[in-house]
């Protein structure tokens, strides 16, 4: 045991010194939570630095303002895409919407939008900008190539695909927005954007913010995934009997609407907000019990025949489970 | 066998491999390209799961980076990948069986359902969904045998030395996995037993 | 024979893995009994539907994943491979034992041949099952090693959405935390951590699978620039 803590420690040193430039520190700190965190401590440090740095350059360029070039041009490429094939986009800042109702196609339209306070640079961004669009075997491949320079860069995207389409959406900051599809997987991962999905039947939805909201309304799906980080989440949709339902965020409120009669088994539990259920729930009894003076942060039981599974949870923000109007 | 990769000759999976493990990164995206679909697709009904699928899919092709300089052509590179993969999945089931007691064994132990009145199922009758969910279902043991039996197309001599069981007990595995996916498509109808939703257990 | 003698052999009997007396026997109890028929034609239907499931494809965000922890694999083994060639060998060294993001199903890579000196990465880690949290704790230091040295290739709106995302998912772990520490027993508090730091990991992940984009796209743009150069 000996031995291995002081590998540990002369591992954990070498980590120090790769992350610290100036580390004086040849201390042999037996603790290794003490130098994972200082470790830590130093990249959350450089990350703030490169955060600020990015937020003083876009005040400077914004400070600027009048004279401030602004180009557009548009892109349009449309390309085949089979049936239950899969539209897979990878984007930056840019709103991306996608449709169904399309033929056996994938219609891909955007436009690149670049500003700048000199017109110059504003114009050989433009040019490295670049949408590459690729057609695997019947699927398809949609990637954004943004410029590393100072000008300020946006794609925004309007695609119209066949209804049965599997999607993998991705973008940095742009909001992504689906509506009319029925395809088998819909994947949707952003960091600030926000995901609105509407009228929509999925066998599995698995959808990702950090900071956007979350707006499912009229869906049908068996399985369905929906995490922020501080967003707020809302799903309005049928049940399916043997479906799971997962919706999880820190920050946010959670909103869920089943339609029709449902059955479930629901989960609700928050750390600090409020619940509320518009449904009456069969409370297994020793929760029932529990509940003494304590304002319930924690909802187990069952909504008439269970068959679906249902957990929703919040840390800071409230749970509603409401009918529809 | 059924879920034979597209072919490829010795001497291409060698050089394939040498590239590999010389670091090359276009080498190892192009063995993904070449084999990642079959695996997944194994992977995902052993396992019973898309998201362990991911994760095993991605450990299959770490240690496959890790140990492909090692690949000497004994094999093809797909069946040395293919090997990999189950046995991968056979070391997660046993790991989870220990955690998890399956409830699903005391249902319906011997699945003689309905009588003679209900109607044959026909083969193209049968919901691809349906029949995916239902394989889902199946205890881990007899749901292994039938992927790798009926799916996968291997003989049960074949099974029986991937798992490590007797020919019997893979024959008498894929009638039970059979037998229970007929209750369960012919039950299709009435609600599924309390037990089997709360065994749906985390997504 | 009767059903209960019958409908074990079965399995067999459409399989056509029986012997001829055996296969004769069944015969002759299907010819008068309806119900096995009917049984015998349901595990014929299964077997064939069982082999015309069609084959799936996996995520692509699955190989995004893959590249991204092979390249950390291979950075930590100190390899001079194609996609960072260009980067000095020291940092890299002195950061050999990090391993690939294989934290989520458990397994740990052991450096490649570095003899005795370098410290096996599987002493270091406690197991996933007795500290779960402690495993995710050094998978984020990890990856943020890998990622902060190499932000600079990712243009800085992309670079800012990142980290600002970051520091969001580090409050929600400090929030999280704070409250374990008050209410040791408290799920939702629980829950909050562990789904902050999955996010966190996924993220991180996330952003090396866009500077490995990044590269590439850079490489590819730089060779098309230098083909028209040389035309």
């Amino acid at each position: 045991m000996n031995g291995t803590a002081r590998r540990v420690a002369v591992f954990l040193t070498c980590v120090a010194i790769a992350s610290s430039a100036a580390a004086q520190d040849t201390n042999r700190n037996q603790d290794t939570n003490t130098n994972v965190e200082r470790a830590r401590a130093k990249t959350e440090a450089a990350r703030r630095a490169a955060q600020a740095k990015a937020e003083s350059a876009q005040r400077r360029s914004a400070a600027r303002g009048r004279g401030q070039a602004d180009i557009s041009e548009a892109f349009s490429q449309t390309v085949r895409l089979v049936p239950g094939g899969t539209l897979d986009l990878l984007s930056g800042t840019g709103d991306v919407t996608v449709s169904g109702g399309g033929g056996q196609e994938a219609r891909i339209e955007a436009i690149k939008r670049v500003r700048d306070t000199v017109a110059g640079r504003a114009r050989t961004a433009i040019n490295e900008v670049r949408i590459d669009v690729a057609e695997r075997g019947g699927n398809v491949e949609v990637r954004t190539i943004q410029p590393r320079g100072p000008s300020r860069v946006t794609v925004e995207y309007r695609i119209r695909v066949p209804d049965n389409t599997n999607l993998i959406l991705r973008s940095t900051s742009g909001n992504l927005h689906v509506q009319n599809m029925a395809g088998d997987e819909l994947s949707a991962n952003t960091i600030s954007g926000r995901i609105t999905l509407r009228d929509l039947t999925s066998r599995m939805l698995d959808l990702h913010s950090v900071m956007g909201d979350m707006l499912l309304h009229d869906i049908e799906a068996r399985r369905a995934f929906v995490q922020s980080t501080s967003g707020n989440l809302e799903y309005a949709g049928r049940l399916l009997p043997t479906g799971r339902y997962q919706l999880q965020t820190h920050r946010g409120n959670i909103r869920f609407v089943p339609s029709g009669e449902p059955g479930f088994d629901l989960e609700a539990m928050t750390y600090s907000g409020d619940l509320r259920t518009d449904f009456v729930l069969k409370m297994p009894e020793p929760l029932a019990r529990r509940q003494g003076r304590r304002p319930m942060k924690m909802l187990r039981g069952t909504v008439g025949n269970a068959g679906a599974l249902v957990t929703a949870s919040t840390f800071s923000g409230n749970v509603v489970i409401v009918k529809p109007e | 066998m059924r879920g034979a990769a597209t072919p490829s000759s010795p001497a291409a999976d060698l050089e394939l491999a040498q590239r590999c493990g010389r670091g090359d990164p276009d080498a190892f995206e192009q063995l993904y390209r070449a084999h990642a679909g079959r695996l997944y697709t194994l992977i995902v009904r052993m396992v019973a799961s898309a998201e362990t699928a991911e994760d095993l899919l991605q450990e299959v092709f770490l240690t496959a980076y890790r140990k492909v300089g090692n690949f000497r052509g004994d094999s093809s590179l797909g069946t040395w990948l293919y090997r990999m993969a189950v046995n991968h999945c056979l070391d997660y089931l046993r790991g989870r069986q220990s955690k998890m007691a399956r409830t699903t064994d005391s249902i319906d132990e011997d699945g003689m359902v309905e009588p003679a009145a209900v109607a044959p199922l026909v083969a193209s009758a049968i919901s691809r969904l349906d029949l995916e969910r239902a394989i889902e279902r199946l205890p881990d043991g007899c749901r292994t045998a039938f992927v790798l039996h009926d799916v996968e197309g291997f003989q049960h001599h074949e099974i029986a030395t991937m798992l490590g069981i007797s020919e019997g007990t893979s024959k008498s595995q894929v009638h039970k996995a059979r037998m229970k996916l007929r209750a369960f498509l012919k039950g299709a109808m009435s609600a599924p037993p309390r037990a089997l939703s709360a065994q749906a257990g985390r997504v | 024979m009767n059903c209960s003698t019958c409908q074990p052999l079965l399995s067999a009997y459409v399989d056509e893995a029986m012997r001829a007396e055996e296969s004769a026997a069944v015969d002759e109890h299907l010819r008068g009994c309806a119900a096995c028929r009917v049984v015998a034609q349901d595990l014929a239907s299964i077997r064939v539907a069982g082999g015309s499931l069609e084959p799936l494809i996996p995520p692509a965000h699955v190989w995004h994943r893959i590249a991204a922890a092979a390249e950390t694999q291979t950075r930590a083994s100190g390899f001079h491979a194609g996609w960072f060639a260009w980067r000095p060998l020291a940092a890299v060294a002195m950061t050999a034992v990090l391993a690939a993001g294989l934290w989520r199903v458990g397994t740990l890579l052991q450096p490649a041949g570095d003899g005795d000196s370098t410290p096996q990465l599987a002493d270091v880690v406690p197991a996933a099952e007795s500290d779960p949290e402690a495993h995710y704790t050094l998978a984020i230091a990890r990856l943020e090693e890998v990622t902060t040295a190499d932000q600079d290739v990712l243009d800085q709106e992309t670079a800012g959405a990142i980290n600002a995302g970051l520091t969001v998912i580090d409050e929600a772990i400090t929030e999280s935390r704070a409250a374990l520490r008050t209410e040791p027993q408290s799920e939702s508090a629980q829950e909050s951590l562990f789904a902050a730091l999955r996010r966190k990991v996924a993220l991180l992940q996330e952003m090396l699978a866009l500077i490995n984009e990044m590269r590439k796209g850079n490489q590819e743009g730089a060779a098309r620039i230098l083909s028209e150069i040389n035309r």
